[in-house]
C-alpha cells in the first residue's frame, strides 16, 4: 500500500515537474516573440512618422518658396512688366501713325501683355491664393473652367456639399495639388473629349471622382507607373497622399475610365453657403 | 516484468536517439566549423556515440556492472558542456567562474573515485552536476531573453541545445534526490521512475539533434 502510494506520488510529481517546465519555457518563448512583436511594431511606427514628419517638412519648405517665388513674380516682375507696358502705351501716342516703329511698339505691347497675363496665371497657379480665400469647391470650379476655356473640352464640375468646405489649410492645399497634377495628366496623355469633376462627403471622407471619355489606365497601371516610371509628378501625388492618408483608385470602363481620391475627414466641417 | 520490457524497449531507442546528433555532422553547412563551441559539440556528440554504443554492447555480451561507464559518461559529458557554455558566454565573470566550477568538480570527482569504487553510483556527484548544468542553461537562457539581437528565441544559435540540456537536467535532478532515498527504501519505486529518466533521456538526444540541424542552417 505505502508502496503504491509512494509510485503513484513520484510518478505523478515527476510528470507535473516535467509538464511544468515544458509549459513556462513555452510561455516565456510566446512573451518573448510578443514583446518582439510589439517592439518591432513601435520601431516600423516610430520610422513610418518620422519618414512623414520629414516628408511634410520638405512639402512645407517647397511651399514655402513657391510662395516666396510666386509672391516675387507677381508683385515685382509683374509690376515691371506692368509699368514697361503701360509707359510703352502712353509712348505710342507719340510715335506718328505712319512711322515704321509703331508695328514693332504695338507687336512689344502684346508680348508684354501676354507676359503680364502669363505671369499672373503662374503665380496664381504656384500660389493658390483663391483656394485659401474661397475654398476646394469654387477652387475646382474654377479650374475646370479655365481647363474649359483653354482646351476647348466638355469639362463640368459638380457637388453635392452645401457650403464652405473648412479643412486644415495644408490638407485643402495637397488634396488640390494632387486633383490638379491627375487633371493635368488626364488632359496630357489621356486626351479626353469630356471631363466630369464630381466633389462628394462620403461619411468621412471626401471624394473626388474623375470620369472622362479619353485613354484610362487600370490601378496595376497606376502602381508600375508609380514606381517604374520616371516622371516626379505620380511621386509628388504619391507623397501628398500619404500627408493626408488619402486614396486614389483607378478604373478602366469600356469607354474612358474614372479617378477617385479619397481623403479621410477627421476635422471636417461645413459652412453655411453665402451665395 | 513488463515494466522491465518497457524500460528495455526505452533503452534501445535512447541508444538509437543518441546516435542522432552524429548524424547531423554528415550533413553540409556553411558555419565556420573553426568555432569552439562547434568543435566541443562534436566531440560531445561523439562522446554520446561511443558511449551508448560501448553501454549496449556491454549489455547484450557481458554481464559488467555498467555503472563505472555510466559515471565516466556523465563526468565528461559535464566537463565538456561546461566548456560549450564556457565558449559561448561571452561575460568574463562567468568565464572565471566557469573556471573555478572546472577546478572544483576536477578536485570532487577525483575524491569522490578514491573513495567509492567506479561502478558504485556517485549520487552526490552526479545530483550537484545537474544541478550546476541547470542553473548554465537557465543562465543561458535569460541571456538570450535579454538579447535585443533575435526576433524569435528559436533564432538563437544554441536555444534548442540549452533548451535540451535544461529539461534534461532538470527532470534527471528531479529524479536523482528521489533516487538516493528510493534505491535503499524502495527499489520498486525507482525503477518506476527509471522510464521518465529514460524518456527525458531520449527527448534530450532529440532536441540536440534539433540543435545541431539548426546551427548548421
Amino acid at each position: 500500500m505505502e508502496t503504491e502510494r509512494l509510485i503513484i506520488i513520484s510518478i505523478v510529481s515527476s510528470t507535473i515537474f516535467i509538464s511544468g517546465l515544458v509549459l513556462i519555457i513555452i510561455g516565456l518563448m510566446n512573451r518573448f516573440n510578443k514583446n518582439r512583436r510589439e517592439q518591432k511594431q513601435k520601431f516600423e511606427l516610430a520610422i513610418k512618422n518620422k519618414e512623414l514628419d520629414l516628408m511634410n517638412a520638405v512639402v512645407q519648405a517647397q511651399e514655402v518658396e513657391r510662395t516666396k517665388i510666386a509672391r516675387n513674380l507677381h508683385d515685382e516682375v509683374g509690376s515691371i512688366l506692368s509699368m514697361a507696358q503701360q509707359n510703352l502705351s502712353v509712348a505710342i501716342k507719340q510715335i506718328p501713325e505712319d512711322s515704321p516703329f509703331l508695328e514693332d511698339v504695338l507687336f512689344t505691347i502684346d508680348v508684354l501683355e501676354q507676359s503680364v497675363a502669363k505671369i499672373r496665371s503662374i503665380s496664381h497657379g504656384m500660389l493658390p491664393h483663391f483656394l485659401v480665400k474661397f475654398g476646394l469647391q469654387k477652387t475646382l470650379k474654377r479650374l475646370i473652367e479655365q481647363t474649359q476655356k483653354t482646351l476647348g473640352n466638355t469639362c463640368t464640375f459638380s457637388s453635392s456639399i452645401e457650403g464652405k468646405l473648412i479643412l486644415p489649410q495644408q490638407a485643402e492645399i495637397h488634396f488640390y495639388s494632387i486633383a490638379l497634377e491627375l487633371l493635368n495628366n488626364l488632359l496630357k496623355h489621356a486626351r479626353p473629349q469630356s471631363v466630369q469633376l464630381n466633389l462628394d462627403r462620403m461619411e468621412y471622407y471626401l471624394l473626388l471622382k474623375i470620369t472622362h471619355d479619353g485613354v484610362a489606365i487600370s490601378q496595376s497601371d497606376y502602381e508600375y507607373l508609380l514606381h517604374h516610371g520616371d516622371g516626379m509628378g505620380l511621386e509628388s501625388v504619391s507623397n501628398r497622399l500619404t500627408m493626408i492618408e488619402g486614396e486614389l483608385q483607378y478604373q478602366r470602363h469600356s469607354l474612358g475610365g474614372t479617378i477617385e481620391l479619397a481623403m479621410p475627414l477627421s476635422e471636417y466641417q461645413e459652412q453655411p453657403s453665402h451665395e | 516484468m513488463q515494466l522491465e520490457l518497457l524500460s528495455d524497449i526505452l533503452g534501445y531507442f535512447g541508444i538509437g536517439s543518441a546516435c542522432l546528433p552524429i548524424l547531423f555532422f554528415l550533413k553540409k553547412n556553411r558555419i565556420n566549423k573553426n568555432l569552439v563551441a562547434f568543435k566541443i559539440l562534436k566531440i560531445i556528440s561523439i562522446t554520446y556515440f561511443t558511449s551508448n554504443v560501448a553501454t549496449l554492447l556491454l549489455f547484450l555480451y557481458t554481464s559488467i556492472n555498467q555503472n563505472f561507464l555510466i559515471n565516466l559518461h556523465s563526468s565528461l559529458e559535464f566537463f565538456l558542456l561546461l566548456f560549450f557554455y564556457r565558449s559561448i558566454i561571452k561575460s568574463w565573470i562567468l568565464k572565471r567562474f566557469f573556471s573555478i566550477i572546472t577546478i572544483f568538480f576536477g578536485v570532487f570527482f577525483t575524491l569522490t573515485f578514491l573513495e567509492y569504487r567506479i561502478d558504485e553510483n556517485y549520487t552526490i556527484l552526479n545530483v550537484c552536476q545537474k544541478l550546476f548544468l541547470f542553473l548554465f542553461s537557465l543562465k543561458y537562457l535569460n541571456i538570450i531573453y535579454r538579447s535585443d539581437k533575435y526576433d524569435s528565441l528559436t533564432q538563437a544559435p544554441y536555444f534548442w541545445i540549452n533548451i535540451a540540456v535544461l529539461l534534461y537536467n532538470a527532470s534527471s535532478l528531479y529524479i536523482s534526490i528521489f533516487e538516493g532515498f528510493l534505491r535503499n527504501e524502495n527499489i520498486e519505486v525507482f525503477f518506476m521512475l527509471w522510464p521518465i529518466l529514460q524518456i527525458s533521456g531520449i527527448i534530450y538526444y532529440v532536441l540536440f539533434a534539433i540543435g545541431l540541424w539548426k546551427l548548421k542552417d
